[in-house]
């Protein structure tokens, strides 16, 4: 419940608040180690590593934020 | 329906086209005054020449895609009264100098680095043009810059020529 | 004695996890490839004591069109060292097989030696201005294990790119196939003789007999001592010999969505769900069960694991990228749960120092920790009724792991770069639980875990 409970609260959170980035502001965002996984291979490696030494494995997800062209 | 009420409907129709076909007419290309690299530029001194007004930035690659295409527009059609005056959004003026020594520019390039004109211009999103016709008028506005489109705004800008 | 570790680090790869679709890197990037990026890496993991691997893995990516690309990531590993069994040590040796030996007060090790080739392959492309998709297709090979999957995905942009919607999916079908040719019976017992503690090294050993007149008749028996394979000689020669070569099949599907939100000029954070379901032979088939005297706290014998035929797993996962006035902070956190009984809390944090010219110096934390699946036991107790399920995999025991690293690197030509990483990853968990018995109680039923892991990695474009 508690799981369920956050599910619903922090994207709502995320979605609130008004984001008002100009999209000329996209200059930080639009850098490589501002990426959610800047080294694709790096945590490809790393979490091959943990998945076969631990009970849990998964979590990350797609793409998004970037300089938001075209 | 009753003879009155269709008429009423039509004419109130045609009013509508009308009005939506002078709103564009008069979506007047809001006049701006800018730093340049030689000195400054204002939008409304370019009255008479046919003006693609592009927003973009060091940081944006379609925008790098971009300038080569620019440069050859610029050197095609600027005898014929084509200019082109590239915005450039950098918050630093070296980030743009860097990107301009290794993509030079043929063409007018003004900095806009508290965003003050894309603002006016509503830019939505990295790189946005504009086409500006020889009265000043915006004609048409893209988002985005892909070479799949070039022909189609090179059509564009030879019939705002000919005007 | 193959499949123990390994049986999960290629299983990385079989459970096409979403971290997996990270193999595309343009799919977050701010710069779609021009050409041909190649990104790589060497990395060398060093447990003390234990499984050492050297890998190589790449991945390579062609843009093919506007926003389009293709990736292929290679991967191959060499891997060798010795990996726990599930017994626990003891005050006195243990004899596994006719030469396989445990000293005393030691945790008890198989040796192997294996290699694994992986390849994915993931095509991305947009469907419209604000839509993208992803493909991909996966396989690995080793020795006592295959695997198979395909994955998809679709990520939408709202309010000018500001937030963005993912999901996805993923189907993997995985082959075990044992080195001993048998997938032993679950909860099953070892042979046993008294003094030394003596057991089988596979769960069934193959058994030749003189059966008469030269013909010599070998028959392959399990644990619990039925005949399941066999076949015969005549003197002279070699025909119709049965040589077992069982296998088990895996299924996982695995599905996530998430929610990618830009928050200021500075800030991005990412929400995601995932579900997973495994089905089929999850069970080890290399890993023992100590059984032990009730009162004395002795290893009498030994039984194979058995864990049950599926598992439902779950996530949640948050992260965000914060840009200070010069550096950039990664932070994620993830919570898991399964109905093994499983939750985890996953912490982990990388700060990029930037130097300047593209150099930078990364320190990377990472805090885990999970309690134990419900069918976890260090040994069981002989004469008690056995459970339906039971595993002593330190995998699944109640545990936490400390992980401390740091990334160097120096940018290389235009768009490349070259770094180095190395980190230190730490194990522990229960070394002296509370309801050990008798002997026990001088034993480590937890050794935990410490290794060592390098890498150096170069990318670049052509």
């Amino acid at each position: 419940m508690r799981a369920l409970f956050i599910s619903v609260m922090i994207p709502m959170l995320m979605l609130s608040g008004c984001s008002t980035v100009k999209p000329w502001d996209r200059d930080l965002l639009a850098q490589k180690k501002m990426q959610l996984v800047p080294a694709p291979l790096d945590n490809a490696l790393d979490e091959h590593i943990f998945f076969s030494k631990e009970a849990a494995s998964g979590g990350q997800g797609l793409g998004g934020g970037g300089c938001g062209c075209n | 329906m009753p003879i009155g009420s269709r008429y009423t409907l039509f004419l109130t129709a045609l009013l509508y086209v009308a009005v939506s076909q002078t709103a564009l007419a008069v979506d007047k290309a809001r006049d701006f005054v800018l730093p340049t690299d030689s000195g400054k530029i204002e939008l409304s001194q370019l009255k008479g020449k046919v003006v693609y007004l592009d927003f973009w930035a060091s940081w944006c690659p379609p925008c790098r895609k971009s300038f080569p295409w620019l440069n050859e527009m610029q050197q095609r059609y600027g005898q014929e009264g084509f200019a082109v005056v590239a915005v450039n959004m950098d918050k630093s003026h070296d980030l743009a100098s860097a990107f301009l020594r290794k993509f030079p520019a043929d063409f007018t390039v003004a900095y806009d680095p508290s965003g003050n004109v894309a603002e006016k211009y509503q830019v939505q999103g990295m790189p946005s043009s504009f086409f500006i016709d020889r009265n000043g008028r915006i004609r048409e506005s893209h988002m985005g810059f892909r070479e799949e489109d070039t022909s189609q705004l090179e059509d564009t800008l030879q019939s705002l020529l000919m005007q | 004695m193959q499949l123990d570790e390994r049986s999960s680090l290629r299983s990385a790869l079989a459970a096409a996890s979403c971290g997996l679709l990270g193999i595309s890197p343009a799919l977050a990037s701010a710069d779609t490839p021009d050409n041909f990026q190649v990104d790589s890496a060497l990395l060398y993991y060093a447990e003390k004591d234990r499984v050492k691997v050297a890998e190589f893995s790449g991945i390579f990516t062609q843009t093919l069109g506007e926003d389009e690309t293709i990736s292929l990531s290679p991967t191959i590993d060499s891997i060798t060292g010795a990996s726990p069994t599930g017994a626990t040590s003891t005050d006195k040796t243990q004899t596994f097989g006719t030469n396989d030996t445990t000293p005393a007060n030691t945790l008890p090790v198989k040796h192997f030696i294996d290699h694994r080739f992986a390849a994915s392959v993931s095509w991305q492309r947009p469907i419209d201005r604000l839509t993208k998709t992803v493909l991909g297709a996966e396989g690995s090979a080793e020795h006592d294990y295959t695997s198979l999957g395909i994955n998809a995905s679709i990520a939408r942009d709202f309010d000018n790119r500001l937030t963005t919607l993912g999901a996805g999916a993923s189907a993997d079908f995985d082959t075990v196939l044992p080195a001993s040719g048998i997938v032993p019976q679950g909860l099953a017992p070892l042979g046993v003789s008294t003094n030394t503690v003596t057991a089988f090294s596979t769960p069934a050993e193959p058994v030749f007999k003189q059966v008469n007149n030269g013909v010599v008749a070998h028959t392959v028996t399990s644990a619990s001592g039925t005949i399941i394979g066999g076949g015969s000689t005549s003197s002279g020669g070699l025909d119709s010999i049965y040589i077992p070569h069982q296998s088990r099949g895996k299924e996982v599907i695995d599905g996530h969505i998430g929610l990618t939100r830009v928050i200021n000029r500075r800030t991005l954070m990412q929400f995601n769900y995932g579900l997973g379901i495994s089905t089929g032979y999850l069970t080890d088939p290399y890993k023992i069960i100590s059984m032990i005297d009730g009162t004395s706290g002795e290893t009498v014998g030994y039984i194979t694991e058995q864990r049950p035929q599926n598992r439902l797993r779950q996530t949640l996962y948050w992260e965000t990228v914060v840009h200070l006035p010069e550096d950039v902070i990664h932070l994620s956190y993830r919570y898991f749960w399964d109905d093994w009984g499983i939750r985890s809390h996953t912490v982990d944090v990388h700060y990029d120092f930037e130097l300047g010219h593209g150099f930078y110096i990364e320190p990377q934390a990472r805090y885990y920790t999970q309690t134990a699946a419900d069918f976890y036991h260090h040994s069981l107790i002989d004469g008690a009724s056995l459970p339906d399920y039971a595993s002593a995999d330190y995998r699944l025991a109640q545990m936490t792991s400390y992980t401390y690293g740091v990334k160097l690197a120096m940018p290389l030509g235009q768009d490349g770069e070259l770094s180095a990483r190395a980190s230190y990853m730490k194990q522990t968990g229960i070394s002296h639980p509370a309801d050990a018995i008798g002997v026990q109680t001088t034993q480590d039923l937890y050794p935990g875990l410490r290794a060592m892991i390098f890498q150096i990695g170069i990318s670049f474009k052509l």
